[in-house]
């Protein structure tokens, strides 16, 4: 009886993991996954499919389940990734208001994923709102976009291109939106932590200090190359 | 799969190129007046062959600038040559011309230094005004 029990322990652990796996491919911040109850259920969800792909294998082979003596490996890699195939299976598709629809547990699946999806947005959002408040208080858009965002790309080894190219983006549609700076500032922060996660642009910010801040005062030794400080000094000059 | 070493350097172009394009307009306007400055110091007879054929390649770069066909990185590469090509003649310039015209490119050439947020080109662009300095 142990034995049986262990096998379907081991099979619930292995599809559980599949479950798990899609979710954090799904949801880059993946602290969030677990503040949602529903991602709890999929994973378990997940599991539990994998424990009746499990009985199929044993009725269809004609096996007894009381004839388990060992641990069956075999049987439980299979019956992991049948519980993922059978949980993202639709039997047919029909279509409904010119939209494909597909019937089967697949659509039972997408349906916790969505909800999952609904719950993490829900739930992150005004956490991540309040943290990012926070660090991007006082913060110069215009001095910090630059600054912050090269900062904390370079401290990612596996930054991807598509990320990136869509950061640098969202940066110039950002530069370009007649908003409040403190506003612009805001979202800044939001898309970096985004790519980079919060705690990345915490010690980025930390590390830049003043030179980012809101009417900050440059040191003598930048000042003297300033841009700005050589055209007035040439238009002075007659 | 791409090695990180080769995705970062992605962000900090593509960046600049955002720079470059957000402020297309203005770099444009700065760009014309230096061409218009040169084209009025060009054809003088106080300078010499070699002075005049580099004036000749600074104006015909600046003048590459302001088409809306060239891409923010060949905008910078232009910006570039310019600077170098300006900066090699610029202590033969002083003292020969009207200063209101040095000064209105070194001032126009610090504006599209300040506005591509490049180094090369802001040290190019600090290295002219401290000769007219």
């Amino acid at each position: 009886m142990e034995v049986i029990l262990l096998n379907f322990f081991l099979v619930f652990i292995f599809g559980s993991i599949f479950g798990f796996s899609e979710l954090l491919n799904r949801y880059p911040i993946s602290k969030y996954i677990f503040k949602v109850w529903q991602s709890y259920l999929y994973i378990f969800l997940n599991g539990l499919i994998s424990i009746f792909a499990l009985l199929l294998i044993k009725h269809f082979r004609s096996e007894e389940l009381n004839q388990i003596s060992k641990i069956e490996i075999n049987n439980i890699i299979i019956a992991g990734i049948g519980g993922m195939m059978i949980l993202r299976s639709s039997i047919f598709s029909v279509k409904h208001r010119g939209e494909k629809v597909d019937i089967g547990l697949g659509t039972i699946a997408q349906i916790f994923l969505d909800s999952v999806e609904k719950n993490i947005v829900n739930n992150s959002a005004p956490i991540r709102f309040e943290e990012i408040e926070k660090l991007m208080e006082g913060i110069d858009f215009d001095k910090a976009k630059n600054e912050l965002s090269t900062l904390c790309i370079s401290s990612i080894d596996n930054f991807s291109k598509e990320d990136a190219d869509m950061l640098t983006k969202e940066i110039e549609n950002l530069s370009n939106l007649d908003i409040l700076n403190k506003n612009k500032s805001l979202i800044l922060g939001k898309n970096i932590a985004l790519h980079c996660d919060t705690k990345i642009l915490e010690k980025a910010i930390a590390y830049l200090g003043d030179s980012i801040k809101i009417g900050s005062v440059k040191i003598e030794s930048e000042k003297a190359e300033d841009i700005d400080d050589w055209i007035e000094k040439l238009n002075k000059k007659q | 799969m791409n090695s990180p070493k080769n995705k970062y350097p992605g962000f900090i172009d593509g960046l600049k190129a955002s720079n470059i394009n957000s402020y297309k307009i203005s770099l444009n306007v700065y760009s014309e007046q230096i061409e218009s400055n040169i084209s009025n110091i060009i054809n003088s007879e106080n300078i010499s062959l070699s002075v005049q054929d580099n004036l000749h390649k600074a104006l015909m770069t600046i003048k590459s600038t302001v088409d809306q066909e060239r891409t923010a990185t060949e905008l910078l590469q232009d910006y570039i040559k310019f600077g170098d090509l300006y900066k090699s003649i610029s202590t033969d310039l002083y003292g020969k011309f009207d200063f209101a015209i040095l000064k209105n490119i070194a001032i126009n050439y610090l504006n599209i230094a300040k506005f591509t947020k490049d180094t090369r080109v802001k040290n190019l662009a600090i290295e002219i005004a401290k000769i007219i300095e």
